[in-house]
């Protein structure tokens, strides 16, 4: 009996400490370098050479031995990371975010000790204005001449001085055409309550408080930035009355519920209703009846971007790295990848033909589509949309 | 060496003679290095959390220090905050009984067995935390999702499929999954000190079952079941993966509002969520408080 008594107390204890562990915390920095392959020091005739491919003569003794990159969940192709560690002997550190609000706290903070982040739009503009970014010394990128010139020289960063494009993405609807065989055109087919009926709880809405208002707003009719109060409230209130009929608000795996079937449609991005229809490398399968499409009413359009932290102690490095991803193969295959869209123009060249077959059918905006397509913005104004949004997660 | 005693012995005795002089001075010696990292860990953070409750959220989620007393005008105003409040305390509540109602007949049953089935049926009950509590919540989604482990047998059964998850059930579930040893573990340990031959007293003394469990056994296992209820209380109302993960993020808990105006709104505001959190850990300190000052009656 005695010795009986402590265990329970233990117990205790270990639970609470097991309990405190149990929170989502970022993952720790992921290494995708090459393991025990660590590159030996570049050989003398390598290191006189310059890496034709990047058109930048880079001047090894300047390189560090490693790279910090704070970059989003799922967003880079490991392999290209190799590759650069094999180039120039530089190793990539990766570490993850899932908010632009979160990075920007970290890296705030200051000594973040990262070199290379890939913020949103608009979060571009919170952090130059911060003086969180270093100003971009485009002689060392030479591979910016390959970025569509409609992409460049956006509100949130006017003449490309702290960033340059990375990834983009549109915001529209993903439908397995087996449950909807005439095709979706409107978003009516998320919030009209006599058709949304008919497939309740077998749908999602992004988790995000821009993106579903925003959805709600173009619906309406209105500008996806719309901030009038009576806008807000009937966006509020569609938002409210469609609640009851959603399986969930999700922006984390709509890819792998669309494949599975388990969501016949969904608020989702383009990317990844890319990886819902072709599948993620080997985690899950495409489905090949997934479809995706820019309503009529019009959907959002959002682009991350690669800069340097202005305490970066590797600004050298990072601009070698920065104008390695913007080579147009490195790119393309990064897209490739990713699903998301590249903004290289000479990196769209290269994609696999079945890849540009899908950008064809809708992954990928057209003129047409891109002119049905917003940057959602933010300014004082915009604060209304965090009340609109807690005001429909707490009905 | 003799050349040595003499020369720290003088010093030695300075020492001793200062702590023989002053009992406060030694105790705060003996204390210091307790309190120093209390005060680093503990009191330090909340005095920042309190300063942040008190400042303005700046366009960018850059916290200004203007004083202000809006974030709390905001979250007594706003139904939609107390709202929160309430639905997440009601879930901590319904959690804690039910946790109760099941963790005492088992902590009971357990308590009973044989010394080697008790070891046994006690690590049975902790071989889940071995293993993340996320992992385990991920497991509750594949278990009650629609081509799940339960919607597959009732299929198999030729019923129609029942949409499980995600839902506020489910949330219910996971919570009370996630906390029930919490619960079991201090009722274990407080009957495991009861003497059950007080029961036969009882019974002796002409006492039934009923009335000598509930004015014997019950009052002397109070403590174990106060410390229970607080364990699951606590995380229960804080938490905000259960209802993200299992009820499909469709409805605010406590957690999840703080979790959102810390890293997800636009801008950020950590002065509005800094005060929700005072304001609960307010409300926590006063129930538990009354909770403790209730069930620890019967010793005074």
């Amino acid at each position: 009996m005695q010795r009986f008594r402590f265990l329970p107390l233990i117990m205790v204890v270990a639970l609470v400490l097991a309990a405190c562990g149990g929170a989502p915390a970022a993952s720790p920095g992921n290494e995708y370098g090459s393991g025990g392959a660590t590159p030996e020091p570049t050989a003398a005739p390598a290191a006189t050479q310059p890496a034709q491919s990047d058109g930048l003569e880079v001047d090894r003794t300047k390189l560090s031995t490693e790279l910090r990159f704070f970059n989003w969940t799922d967003y880079v192709d490991p392999s290209i990371l190799e590759d650069f560690e094999k180039e120039y002997g530089v190793k990539v550190i990766v570490d993850l975010f899932d908010a632009n609000e979160d990075m920007i706290a970290k890296v705030r903070a200051g000594r973040s000790g990262y070199d290379i982040v890939t913020p949103s739009d608009y979060a571009v503009e919170t952090m130059w204005r911060e003086g969180l970014l270093a100003k971009l010394d485009k002689a060392m990128l030479p591979n910016l001449k390959h970025i569509d010139p409609g992409l460049l020289d956006k509100y949130f960063d006017p003449g490309n001085v702290y960033s340059v494009p990375y990834l983009y993405g549109i915001t529209g609807i993903a439908y397995n055409k087996q449950n909807f065989p005439d095709g979706v055109d409107s978003w009516a087919a998320l919030f009209d309550t006599a058709q949304i009926e008919k497939y309740s709880g077998q749908f999602s809405m992004l988790d995000d408080e821009r993106e579903s208002p925003g959805a709600a707003l173009k619906y309406l009719g209105y500008s996806l930035n719309e901030t009038d109060p009576a806008a807000l409230k009937k966006a509020q209130d569609l938002l409210i009355a469609q609640k009851p009929f959603l399986a969930a608000y999700n922006s984390s795996d709509v890819n792998r519920k669309l494949a599975s079937g388990e969501y016949v449609i969904a608020h989702a991005w383009s990317g990844s209703a890319m990886q819902a229809r072709s599948g993620l490398g080997d985690e899950f399968s495409g489905n090949p009846d997934i479809a995706f499409v820019i309503p009529k009413e019009g959907g959002m359009i959002w682009m991350d971007n690669m800069v340097i932290l202005a305490d970066s102690p590797n600004a050298y490095t990072a601009h070698v790295f920065m104008n390695f991803m913007l080579r147009p193969d490195i790119a393309a295959r990064n897209a490739e990848y990713v699903g998301y869209l590249t903004p290289n123009k000479d990196g769209e060249q290269l994609l696999p033909q079945d890849v540009i077959a899908l950008y064809k059918e809708g992954f990928a905006p057209n003129e047409e589509v891109l002119k049905r397509l917003e940057w959602a913005v933010r300014n004082e104004q915009t604060v209304a949309f965090t009340d609109v949004w807690t005001a429909v997660k707490g009905e | 060496m003799a050349l040595e005693t003499l020369t720290s012995e003088p010093r030695e005795s300075r020492v001793a003679a200062l702590l023989r002089r002053s009992e406060r001075f030694r105790l705060g010696l003996l204390l210091f290095p307790g309190l120093f990292w209390l005060l680093l860990f503990f009191a330090l953070p909340l005095v920042v959390v309190v300063l942040y409750s008190f400042a303005t959220p700046g366009p960018t989620g850059r916290v200004e220090w203007h004083f202000t007393l809006a974030n709390y005008g905001t979250l007594f105003t706003e139904s939609l905050y107390v709202n929160a409040y309430l639905r997440s305390i009601w879930a901590g509540v319904l959690t804690t009984l039910i946790c109760l109602l099941a963790g005492y007949p088992l902590a009971l049953y357990i308590v009973r067995r044989p010394p080697r089935w008790r070891t046994v049926l006690l690590f049975l009950i902790l071989i889940p935390f071995w293993t993340n509590f996320l992992v385990r919540t991920y497991a509750w989604m594949i278990i009650l999702s629609n081509n799940g482990i339960i919607n597959s047998i009732i299929q198999a059964l030729g019923l129609p499929r029942v949409a499980l998850y995600p839902s506020e059930g489910a949330v219910l579930i996971g919570l009370i999954y996630g906390n029930l040893p919490f619960m079991v573990l201090p009722i274990f340990a407080s009957l495991d000190r009861f003497d059950f031959t007080l029961l036969e007293a009882a019974a002796d003394l002409g006492a039934d079952q009923t009335r000598a469990f509930l004015r014997v056994m019950l009052p002397l296992t109070m403590p174990g079941i106060a410390a229970g209820s607080v364990l699951v209380f606590i995380p229960t109302v804080g938490q905000f993966v259960v209802s993200d993960l299992l009820g499909g993020a469709k409805v605010d808990y406590l957690g999840n509002l703080l979790q959102r105006l810390f890293t997800r709104s636009n801008p950020p505001n950590w002065p509005l969520g800094s005060a929700m959190a005072i304001v609960f850990m307010a409300v926590l300190t006063v129930a538990i408080l009354l909770y403790f000052r209730i069930t620890t009656e019967q010793d005074r």
